[in-house]
């Protein structure tokens, strides 16, 4: 590794956060390297500073002058979880998921989609395809019990019959050879 | 750290059940912590002050919306540094910090601690220190208030990445680079007077 790849690590390598691997080719390095040994002290000693830095204290009042703001503010009350939780989901930690969700509706949206695939497929063979003949037989089938039910109200049946009534009582001269 | 995650769990439940000794508290632990924060952060002594008590005035008036999904420390730090970006993005910077410095361990105080008798104390090295601090708030108050953000709550404050990340509200790889970004600047800075003072 080059300057450049190291010199980056070299924070993490302060907070021995690097993997096994990087750290030893940040140890081969500066090994050999005296400028980012030298970078590396500089910002060692940089952290050193400022986390041994004198700390700040607040002043004596902090307490009372705290305990005077809070007496003029309303009481606390139970907030809904669910507005925190709706929030929580448009937070920028969470928008690049939800431009990639987007992206992905998009792309599902002006997808050109074969046509098998939105062809329904064909009905279950429960209910048989009705054709013109089948319609035919229903329809005699409906017929023939109707007029086993009520075959006076048959009116083929009863044309029938007044016909077969005029053959009898023709003279047998005038009736047709069978 | 366990222990201390559970102590906080406890108080914000008591919280939550309007326990004002409890809220109480939470302050005792933190105030030092989060004004202390605010101070290199916004580099101005009145203000931090106030930032730190708007600080507990938020966490009081939402302690209720804390569902634990943060630490206590956390979530405080990230109610601090909100108000911090919001101060400083306003532009109401007040006095630099070195015109009116932090409240810092008083001289009655250290008199009590350098009675005794110490045969490290040199004056000095104090006055080194003191120097030393001093140019480091002003480079401090120099760097980008992000970098400056992740550098104070990690090298400072002691919070983890994970800590940060949320805290920032962005991703671990963010954090770890704004941290060596923030190091390398303030050690640009600090640079000549290192090497004046620490040089090998």
């Amino acid at each position: 590794m080059n300057c450049r790849k190291i010199e980056p690590l070299l924070s993490e390598y302060l907070n021995n956060s690097l993997s096994a691997r990087e750290t030893l080719a940040v140890d081969r390095h500066l090994s050999e390297c005296n400028a980012c040994a030298r970078l590396l002290n500089e910002m060692r000693q940089t952290v050193s500073l400022l986390a041994s830095a004198p700390r700040r204290e607040v002043s004596p009042d902090f307490m009372a002058n705290l305990q005077a703001r809070l007496a003029q503010t309303p009481a606390p009350t139970p907030r809904r979880v669910w507005r925190d939780n709706l929030r929580a989901m448009f937070r920028p930690r969470t928008l690049p998921a939800w431009g990639m969700a987007a992206a992905a509706c998009a792309l599902l949206l002006f997808l050109p989609i074969p046509r098998h695939v939105i062809t329904p497929p064909p009905a279950p063979n429960d209910t048989p395809v009705q054709t013109a003949d089948s319609i035919a037989q229903i329809a005699k089938n409906q017929h023939v019990a109707l007029t086993a039910y009520s075959p006076l109200d048959d009116l083929a049946a009863a044309n029938l019959a007044a016909s077969s009534a005029d053959l009898e009582n023709e003279p047998a001269g005038e009736r047709p050879a069978r | 750290m366990i222990a201390v995650s559970d102590a906080d769990a406890r108080l914000v439940l008591r919280c939550q059940a309007n326990d004002a000794a409890a809220f109480n508290e939470i302050v005792a632990r933190y105030k030092n912590k989060v004004y202390n924060y605010i101070c290199r952060m916004v580099g101005a002594v009145a203000d931090a002050e106030d930032l730190a008590q708007e600080t507990f005035v938020r966490a009081y008036m939402s302690i209720h919306s804390f569902q634990s999904r943060a630490s206590l420390n956390t979530w405080l730090f990230r109610i601090a540094t909100n108000l911090c970006i919001d101060y400083l993005r306003k532009g109401r910077r007040a006095k630099a910090m070195t015109a009116t410095p932090c409240r810092e361990i008083t001289e009655e105080e250290t008199d009590a601690v350098s009675d005794l008798p110490d045969e490290r104390f040199e004056p000095q090295r104090s006055l080194l220190s003191k120097e030393l601090a001093d140019h480091l708030d002003r480079a401090l108050q120099t760097l980008p208030e992000k970098l400056r953000t992740v550098m104070l709550l990690y090298d400072v404050e002691g919070l983890s990445y994970e800590e940060i990340a949320q805290i920032v509200d962005c991703p671990l790889g963010t954090v770890k680079s704004r941290l060596f970004h923030a190091r390398a600047a303030l050690r640009a800075k600090l640079a000549p007077y290192l090497d004046e003072r620490w040089s090998p």
